[in-house]
């Protein structure tokens, strides 16, 4: 499995998608949007948008509709707590594996 | 012809901050600690009289001072501190921190005894604790060495990407002034090469550098093989092991500029020895006071001073050691529950060489007490003696203290 | 701490000292004592085959303000004996160093020191009475 071909002599890395692997499987349970609930999907205008500014994975897009990347999300539910309308709830993930 | 050179009447610390300006550094971040101090009173005032163009720092610790280099140097400035005994220690886990991110740092190591007891003479157990940490540690016998060496030092850990102590002895060094030749902001230029960092923080190339690395290689988004931990701690290993012909070149190049050439080891009379000192920092010098006094009362004694002493110069010390049958090796310093650290490098060096020698271990000069070269010369006496194996300790070292 | 075991020059900046073993160990034949006290060589009850000076250095300096935090600094001032004494060096070169290393401020009272110690050293040369 040796390697060099990477060229790095300390720890480091390029920002990437996914650099840190697909932590979409990570999550117990996912985050949901009732777009009727969510400011600037109903209205059709870019407004609110604090569950973007506050994901820490950034996995939220500034939208319309908005919406939420699942091969990434972590399922932290910092987005489900932050809405002001509670536009998203957390959903629990069921047996999403399979041999 | 242009003097490349003018001699000044220096102590080791001025010596140091000659050594850092010389080199041109950009960032000092160095917290004041007897006996140190003075070097960071002279880089500041150097800075604030405009002769040096580089920022100085003032942090609150050690650990921030060293923080502050790795910061600077990571983002390519070439970057220098100082420092001794407690503080060497407070920065500790930094040490581990630069090495582990192959940064070219040059750090002045004013070798100072560590407390419990409280004690701010000199012995070499603070750079001694940190040779597990991945630094070139060099150690220099007088004056002239820590000017000299502080300038190659930057010449080597920039080729070999692997941060640089330069260490001497409190007081013994670093407030006793001597006649040193000090070269030319010109002639020093041509010494160094331009620095090319390999780490650099650059927008239109972003970079994460020292994130968490996992136990195992794992594919980046680019798909491709990174490093494990363990990877990456072998190529510091290696970098060790390879950066002898860096450190012998640096010296040798050094000696064609300025007409003073530098190796791994010095010796001293070893063309003809069979009883061999050995002995590192201003301690090697004081052994071949010693050693000419023996070779007048009929032993065929030399001296080999050890220069650097991370990476472990083994095939040296076996070539310089090869004709021995008896070795003094006197430590300044000692790991205690074993014995002194030059002692068991030595050991570990010779074990399968062939080299058939008895090796008696002395421990000496702990918190600056008084070491004379006859009391040297009678160590050696007694280590030949035939009843040296009852008279002397078999299993631990010998101290030469007062209990 | 100095490694010197046969000196042939002692300087003593504080004459108490004289009163503990070792200061004149190894002090060669012919070799000079030169003592910061207010004592004239003779009355040290310094004996031996050495030549001896002394000059009141802590006289001099407190007149001319060479005090830092309390303490009287009479280094620089008993070069003016050790020159005076044994003729080694010139007071010229002494006063060409402090020109040229001493911060501007503390030039003009420290070659005071030295000329006024030069001027006041007493010296007894060995085996003579005076």
């Amino acid at each position: 499995m040796g390697t060099r071909s990477c060229g790095h002599i300390c720890g480091e890395s390029s920002p990437g998608i996914g650099e840190a692997g697909i932590t979409g499987d990570w999550r117990d349970s996912r985050p949901v949007i009732d777009l009727d609930k969510c400011t600037p999907s109903k209205k059709n205008k870019p407004s609110c948008f604090q569950c973007w500014l506050y994901c820490p994975e950034a996995v939220i897009s500034k939208t319309i509709p908005v919406e939420i990347n699942l091969e990434y999300c972590k399922g932290c539910g910092i987005c489900a707590q932050v809405c002001p309308t509670h536009a998203i709830t957390m959903v629990a993930e069921q047996g999403r594996g399979s041999a | 012809m242009d003097k490349i050179e003018t001699i000044q009447i220096i102590d080791g610390n001025q010596a140091a901050a000659l050594g850092a300006k010389l080199s041109r550094v950009q960032v000092i971040a160095a917290y004041p600690i007897t006996p140190q101090t003075p070097v960071t009173e002279a880089l500041s005032e150097f800075v604030e009289r405009g002769e040096l163009d580089a920022q100085y720092v003032a942090v609150e610790s050690e650990h921030s001072a060293l923080a502050v280099c790795t910061s600077a140097s990571i983002v390519g400035a070439k970057a220098f501190t100082a420092t001794s005994s407690h503080g060497l220690a407070y920065m500790h886990e930094m040490l581990h921190w630069a090495a582990g991110t192959r940064l070219p740092l040059v750090l002045a190591c004013v070798n100072r005894a560590i407390g419990a007891p409280w004690n701010v003479q000199n012995d070499q157990q603070d750079s001694i604790s940190q040779r597990d940490t991945g630094w070139i540690q060099i150690y220099a016998r007088n004056n002239q060495e820590i000017l000299d060496s502080v300038i190659q030092a930057y010449r080597i850990a920039e080729k070999v990407y692997i941060p640089v102590m330069v260490c001497y002895d409190g007081y013994i060094l670093s407030h006793t002034e001597m006649p040193v030749s000090v070269p030319t902001q010109k002639e020093v230029d041509k010494f160094l090469p331009k620095y090319k960092p390999h780490t650099l923080l650059d927008p239109q190339n972003p970079k994460n550098y020292n994130l968490v690395t996992l136990a195992n290689p794992r594919l980046n988004a680019e798909n491709v093989l990174c490093h494990g931990y363990m990877e990456i701690r072998f190529l510091l290993q290696e970098a060790l092991q390879n950066s002898r012909e860096t450190i012998i070149e640096a010296g040798r190049e050094f000696g064609k500029l300025f007409g003073r050439s530098y190796g791994l080891l010095w010796k001293d009379r070893m063309d003809d020895a069979d009883i061999v000192i050995v002995a590192m920092g201003s301690l090697a010098l004081e052994a071949i006071v010693a050693s000419d006094m023996l070779r007048e009362e009929g032993y065929r004694t030399g001296v080999v001073g050890l220069r650097v002493f991370r990476p472990f110069p083994k095939g040296d010390v076996v070539a310089a050691l090869r004709g021995a049958r008896n070795i003094i090796v006197f430590d300044k310093n000692i790991s205690y529950g074993l014995e002194g650290a030059t002692c068991s490098e030595i050991k570990s060096a010779l074990y399968g060489s062939g080299v058939n020698a008895a090796i008696r271990n002395f421990i000496v000069g702990l918190g600056g007490r008084n070491v004379a070269a006859r009391e040297l010369a009678d160590a050696v006496k007694k280590s030949l003696s035939p009843s040296a194996d009852k008279t002397l300790n078999r299993e631990y070292p010998e101290w030469i203290c007062y209990i | 701490m100095a490694q010197v075991e046969h000196p042939d020059v002692v300087i003593v900046l504080d004459d108490t000292l004289l009163k503990h073993n070792g200061v004149l160990d190894g002090l060669a034949k012919g070799g000079w004592l030169i003592v910061n006290s207010r004592q004239e060589p003779e009355h040290l009850n310094c004996h031996g085959e050495f030549n001896v000076a002394t000059a009141d250095a802590t006289a001099i300096c407190q007149d001319l303000g060479l005090i830092v935090s309390g303490l009287t600094i009479v280094n620089t001032a008993i070069l003016g004996a050790f020159v005076r004494a044994t003729g080694l060096l010139n007071v010229e070169s002494i006063k060409k160093v402090i020109r040229e290393r001493f911060p501007k401020a503390d030039i003009d009272v420290n070659l005071a020191a030295v000329e006024k110690t030069y001027e006041m050293t007493k010296s007894k040369k060995q085996g003579t009475s005076k």
